[in-house]
């Protein structure tokens, strides 16, 4: 790309001019919330008048909260089981890939294509009514396929206190089980645009290096192995990106489930949730102190995602 | 270098652009104009909508019920019959939506004329976007004539003298009641009389449990998924029964704490109790108010601790719970959509010769008798007369109680009959109170929201969730109460006295406006008011703190304070320990 | 008596007021010998003639002036808070459109107006302290961005250039009312301008509320015992020295509960927190609070006897507030106390009503 020094501006300012009214709408909706998170978290600020400059004591606080600890030990929960979540889009993409008949994968990917026209929150809601112990269809699943009584029987074995014989399992009112809800929900797990980033990178995999494959005898499970996954993992990587970084700011799913306190005993605050709760919830709101923990969940995503750059390679 | 576009034809500038862009141009052109003069004309004349001469007042309110808003129609189809040069217009909004609509208005200057208020007290919002009615409650209710309360000023027309649309942090009125709230069991009678065998509304607990495990059977028996009380988080939480029980057993605890002597309780006053070690939330009244709530969550629905308010009502409307804990507003909401017989009764409590809770009790727990379902009136609107004089209309003696009976509220009026049936909803205006303040301060506040939780799910025991109660009292409860709290009363104070500055600026100049005595709440004048809110309550709410919490650490505070009074004479004696230290000190020992 | 009150204030304010001025000064002196014993009608009904007569009878004893009524004391409070009042020279309608956007909070307008009026041209006096006044309140208390050094040289120009105006006293308070009393510095340059005040305009009405003020410097802010002792002797000085000024009650709350709640001194909190009760406070809501408080010291007193007419007030007065209940439980606990004490005893089995609360309503 050529560098256009600051002298040939004048003829090339229309050009520029243009950008103007878009980086000035970045400026305003995206920038400037973003510096005011920055100026508050340095205050005692209550969202109105009550401004007190603090320095660092919110930053100090956070780290020393235990619900701040809380939260991140239950995201790296999350982001471990999003990652085998991750598996079943992939198994998918390439299952749809591989169909043989253009017609059919056409209209596979449209009938993954239709859910995305249904909003999330709809979804968690949804799936809210699945965990219901009283009428949720999660429970009778369970009590149909003989899941339920491989589960009372596995409780038996290690002494969970959970699955019972005389109760359904209320999979939002026990703190044993919110965590695995949260891992669960969403099952089977098949993410709309996961699959088609996948298969868009599928479909950039030439004809000659499956042909080439079968020649060497490779079979279904090795071509996708040696042919199929590494050449997608520029999409997987990127997945990778958005899935931690979806997962570490996520609190909609929380919230609806369990509520602001995030379930009994707070098992499902996140720190998303948290920083809500702080800022919105109470009646002495600590906007300041949300500010910062929004400031900390920048700056972990920030590190993370350096670390993803750096170190998670593809090499073709 | 300069270039101009070209067409093909050669044609540069504007010619060269074709005739159906330019038609598409003047198309944009032309509505965005006749846009711009319509917002601006409705920014400049709100009261005019352009439909006919009649000058037009709007009415915003959140309840999304068909009742109310047919019932708002009503009054406003009379009012208009009386004045037909006025039109009035009620607009629904979402509640979830309604406060953050209301904030656009306001800001963008499109408030309607008349709104209702979320919640009563908020002094920010209020001093800006909202005027000062103190002087306009003063005035006589016209539309009172031939009832009993002609002549009579309007805010003495309210059963609390209006002190609900009274603002204590502005020193003004700003919003004006319509009904008294109240919170209320409904229960479902058909499905009591089947398994109950009555539809009687239980006397007291006892009798309230024998209903709940005959409702359990009654289900069990006929493999039906029904539970007898349908719960949510919230509810279970301070709002309701927690609320209720503990203030019921506990009334009257907090007075040896109380160091003011305001007959209220004091955050303050607990935790200074843990700072001295005279406070202990493990005793006998405390649990016996948490034993009962455990008793009482064994029949909730299972899964209540993830439900919302929606899921709780849905469970009893389809009549697969027997109860369901509401307010006032609920009860046109279940005659309208359930198909069983619905009836309200109060919370019961446990009678005197309760064997277990009995002795606890110290009885029915006040209820504030103020009116709510506030309505104020914008600074912008236009209109402001017309406005109040409609809500003057709407809240005569007459239209009060029409309106109410429309809706099956408590009517706010004095003399306004109600029927019967709606009696249960009448605030409790003499009770218990002077309870233990046992949530503070956000800190304190997600503590317990979460260990309350898991308490009444039996994962925690008592011991174990005062223990850890009292723990964070004694860390997050201080930084709040004497650190972070002092922020919040530095700002209300500088309200605070600015609004005294506008009083007493009518004590020097003429022109700054008139000022009587009896034109607040008080036979005084405005600025009298002013000067003791800010010189008396609050610097000394704000000084008493500064002074007596640096004393009670280095212990050279009594606390609690000494006294001679006689332990006889205590409405609930503090415990056998700290009696002891009291009447010890106070030399009755 | 509280109860046929009760339902008297129900329904006819008109009535319960006649009733309450008619026995009121027996109240207020702690003296309710007939009322031992609410629990009896016939002792009940006999007290009400009884009272309502000595109150008759009171009342044409003094009924030329000698006792001064609550709306006499009132109107004669606001003739003085009205002496002070100045009205303007030339530009009045311009200051009271400025006092209009004061009021209204908008500020920034309520600014420009005045700045309007100081630089006008030939202004004289009277509008140019309005206008400086004026202009040091909206720098003061502006919404966003308050300036504080303006607002303090507005009321030093005041307070310099025309200390013989009546509105400098005002003045100078406001400029020590700037003062930050979070930091001792700060207090100790708002008790100078303070100060000066009482010692330079004694007649002014701006005393007053500068002696709250200069109390307030000293009266929690410190921990010093001599420094407190000089904010209390502030205030106890100025009310034996104008016993009848407008603030009178806001300075009995103020030092009564000072004594009570920090210094734990009930014997000397007491006669001020009779005195404010007695002058009621000025939001009727905090009495109920306030007659409590008073009952309550003369309870850490073992007083009881003169406790009971300050609980009684409440169920009057406000028979639906968070104190009524708590009040009627102290006042048969104090009649059986008392009657225990005096060995009249009751029979067990006559008990009106007992702690648990049976009777409430349901």
């Amino acid at each position: 790309m050529k560098n256009v020094s600051v002298s040939q501006l004048k003829y090339h300012w229309r050009v520029y001019l243009f950008v103007v009214p878009s980086l000035c709408l970045l400026l305003t909706f995206a920038y400037f919330p973003a510096m005011g998170a920055i100026y508050y978290s340095f205050f005692n600020w209550d969202g109105g008048f009550v401004k007190e400059f603090i320095g660092f004591g919110n930053y100090v606080r956070a780290l020393g909260d235990p619900y701040v600890r809380h939260g991140y030990y239950v995201v790296a929960i999350l982001v471990f089981a999003n990652l085998f979540k991750m598996i079943p889009s992939i198994a998918a993409a390439v299952v749809i890939h591989r169909l043989k008949s253009t017609r059919s994968g056409y209209f596979y990917r449209v009938l993954f294509v239709i859910p995305m026209i249904i909003p999330g929150i709809v979804m968690i809601l949804i799936w809210k009514y699945f965990f219901d112990p009283n009428f949720g269809i999660l429970n009778e699943f369970l009590e149909f396929t003989g899941l339920m009584d491989a589960l009372i029987a596995l409780d038996g074995a290690f002494g969970w206190g959970v699955f019972l014989a005389d109760s359904a399992p209320a999979w939002l009112s026990r703190p044993e089980l919110i965590i695995p809800a949260l891992i669960i929900w969403g099952f089977p797990w098949v993410g709309t645009i996961g699959v088609l980033i996948y298969l868009s990178g599928l479909s950039g995999i030439s004809d000659d290096i499956y042909d080439a494959a079968k020649v060497d005898g490779a079979g279904p499970l090795r071509t996708f192995f040696s042919v199929e996954l590494p050449l997608i993992l520029t999409q997987v990587r990127i997945n990778l990106i958005l899935m931690i970084i979806g997962t570490i700011k996520e609190y909609g799913l929380t919230l609806v489930l369990l509520g602001h306190t995030g379930g009994p005993g707070g098992v499902g605050l996140v720190p998303g949730l948290y920083m809500f709760r702080r800022a919105f919830y109470d009646k002495e709101t600590e906007m300041g102190y949300a500010c910062s923990l929004g400031i900390i969940m920048f700056l972990i995503i920030l590190a993370l995602t350096f670390v993803n750059q750096k170190f998670v390679r593809v090499d073709k | 270098m300069k270039t101009k576009m070209k067409t093909k034809t050669g044609k540069t500038g504007w010619r060269a652009i074709s005739p159906l862009i330019m038609f598409g141009l003047i198309l944009l052109f032309v509505s965005y104009g006749i846009s711009l003069v319509h917002v601006i004309r409705i920014r400049r004349n709100m009261g005019d909508i352009g439909v006919d001469d009649r000058i037009v007042i709007r009415l915003a309110h959140f309840l999304s019920e068909e009742n109310v808003q047919s019932a708002f129609s009503k009054l406003a189809k009379d009012y208009e019959e009386l004045h037909p040069d006025t039109r009035i217009v009620v607009q629904s909004v979402p509640q979830r939506a309604y406060q953050q609509w209301l904030n656009t208005q306001q800001i963008g200057g499109t408030t309607p004329d008349l709104f209702q208020l979320q919640a009563r007290g908020d002094w920010t919002m209020a001093s800006k976007f909202q005027e000062v009615l103190t002087s306009q409650v003063g005035q006589v209710n016209p539309y009172n004539v031939g009832t009993d309360l002609e002549g009579v000023p309007w805010r003495d027309t309210y059963t609390d003298g209006m002190e609900g649309g009274y603002f204590f942090s502005l020193l003004e009125f700003y919003g004006i009641p319509m009904t008294i709230e109240s919170t209320r069991i409904f229960y479902n009678k058909d499905l009591f009389r089947r398994a109950a065998g009555s539809d009687r509304p239980p006397g007291n607990f006892g009798e309230w449990m024998e209903i709940c495990a005959a409702i359990q059977a009654y289900g069990e028996g006929r493999d039906e998924t029904i539970f007898p009380i349908a719960a949510t988080r919230d509810y279970a939480l301070l709002s309701g029964f927690n609320g209720f029980y503990v203030t019921a057993f506990t009334g009257g605890l907090a007075i040896p704490y109380d160091v003011n002597a305001g007959g209220g309780p004091t955050t303050q006053g607990t935790l200074w109790g843990f700072q001295t070690g005279t406070l202990d939330f493990d005793q006998e009244r405390v649990r016996a108010a948490y034993d009962i709530q455990l008793e009482l969550a064994e029949n909730y629905q299972p899964g209540f601790m993830s439900d919302t308010a929606d899921q709780a009502r849905f469970l009893f409307i389809q009549g697969r719970a027997g109860m369901l804990l509401g307010n006032t507003y609920d009860l046109i909401l279940f005659r309208d959509t359930a198909r069983f017989d619905v009836g309200v009764f109060r919370i019961p409590l446990p009678d005197p010769d309760d064997p277990k809770y009995g002795r606890f009790v110290t009885g029915r727990i006040w209820e504030e008798p103020v009116t709510k379902f506030l309505f104020g009136l914008s600074k912008r609107s236009s209109h402001k007369e017309i406005a109040l004089d409609f809500m003057k209309f709407a809240t005569s003696l007459p239209n009060n109680e029409w309106f109410c009976r429309q809706l099956d509220w408590f009517p706010a009026i004095r003399g306004a009959e109600t029927s019967d049936e709606l009696q249960v909803f009448a605030p409790s205006g003499e009770g218990v109170s002077a309870s233990l303040e046992l949530v503070t301060g956000p800190d304190i506040g997600l503590y317990f929201d979460h260990n309350f939780l898991l308490f009444l799910g039996g994962h925690l025991s008592f011991d174990e969730f005062m223990d850890g109660l009292e723990e964070i009292w004694r860390t997050k409860g201080e930084e709040w109460l004497m650190v972070k709290r002092f922020a919040i009363t530095r700002q209300e104070d500088i309200s605070r006295e600015r609004n005294l500055s506008r009083s007493r600026v009518r004590v020097l100049f003429e022109e700054a406006g008139e000022m009587n005595p009896g034109q607040t709440m008080g036979s005084g004048t405005a600025y009298q008011l002013g000067v003791q809110i800010v010189q008396a309550f609050f610097a000394h709410s704000f000084n008493y703190r500064q002074f007596i919490h640096p004393h009670i650490k280095d212990g050279t505070y009594q606390f609690p304070p000494h006294s001679l009074m006689p332990a006889e004479l205590y409405p609930i004696p503090p415990p056998d320990h700290v009696l002891e230290e009291m009447l010890h000190r106070g030399g009755q020992k | 008596m509280p109860r046929l009150l009760m339902v008297l204030d129900k329904h006819s304010d008109c009535q319960a007021d006649a009733l309450r001025s008619a026995g009121a000064d027996r109240w207020d002196r702690g003296i309710n010998p007939l009322l031992r014993n609410p629990a009896s009608g016939v002792r009940r009904g006999t007290s009400l003639l009884l009272i309502f007569l000595l109150g008759l009878i009171g009342s044409a004893m003094f009924a030329d002036g000698a006792g001064e009524s609550e709306e006499q004391r009132r109107l004669r409070e606001y003739r003085v808070l009205m002496t002070d009042r100045q009205d303007a020279e030339q530009y009045r309608d311009e200051l009271t459109v400025a006092w209009s956007h004061y009021s209204a909070l908008n500020i920034q307008e309520a600014t420009r107006a005045f700045a309007g009026v100081r630089t006008a041209e030939g202004v004289g006096e009277r509008d140019l302290v309005q206008a400086l006044y004026g202009l040091g309140l909206c720098y003061r208390f502006h919404m966003h961005r308050p300036n504080f050094e303006e607002a303090q040289a507005c009321f030093d120009e005041i307070a310099s250039r025309f200390p013989q105006n009546r509105v400098a006293a005002w003045a100078l308070m406001e400029r020590g009312s700037l003062e930050d009393l979070e930091t001792e510095a700060g207090r100790v340059a708002a008790r100078l301008f303070f100060g000066r005040v009482l010692e330079e305009y004694p007649e002014s009405l701006a005393i007053h509320e500068t002696a709250l003020r200069l109390a307030g410097t000293y009266l929690g802010r410190t921990l010093d015992p001599e420094l407190i002792r000089e904010g209390l002797a502030v205030l106890e000085k100025h009310i034996e020295r104008h016993p009848d000024n407008p603030l009178v009650g806001t300075m009995h709350y103020r030092v009564g509960y000072f004594y009570f709640a920090c210094l734990q001194d009930y014997e000397k909190a007491l006669p001020h927190s009779v005195a404010t009760s007695t002058l009621k406070m000025e939001d009727p809501y905090r009495w109920p609070e306030d007659y409590w408080h008073t009952a309550m010291n003369f309870m850490r007193l073992n007083r009881p006897e003169e406790a009971l007419p300050w609980f009684e007030k409440i169920l009057i007065d406000k028979p639906t507030s968070r104190e009524a209940f708590p009040a009627k439980q102290m006042i048969e606990r104090i009649n059986r106390y008392l009657d225990d004490q005096r060995g009249l005893r009751r029979d067990p089995a006559d008990t009106d009503s007992d702690d648990s609360g049976a009777d409430l309503p349901q």
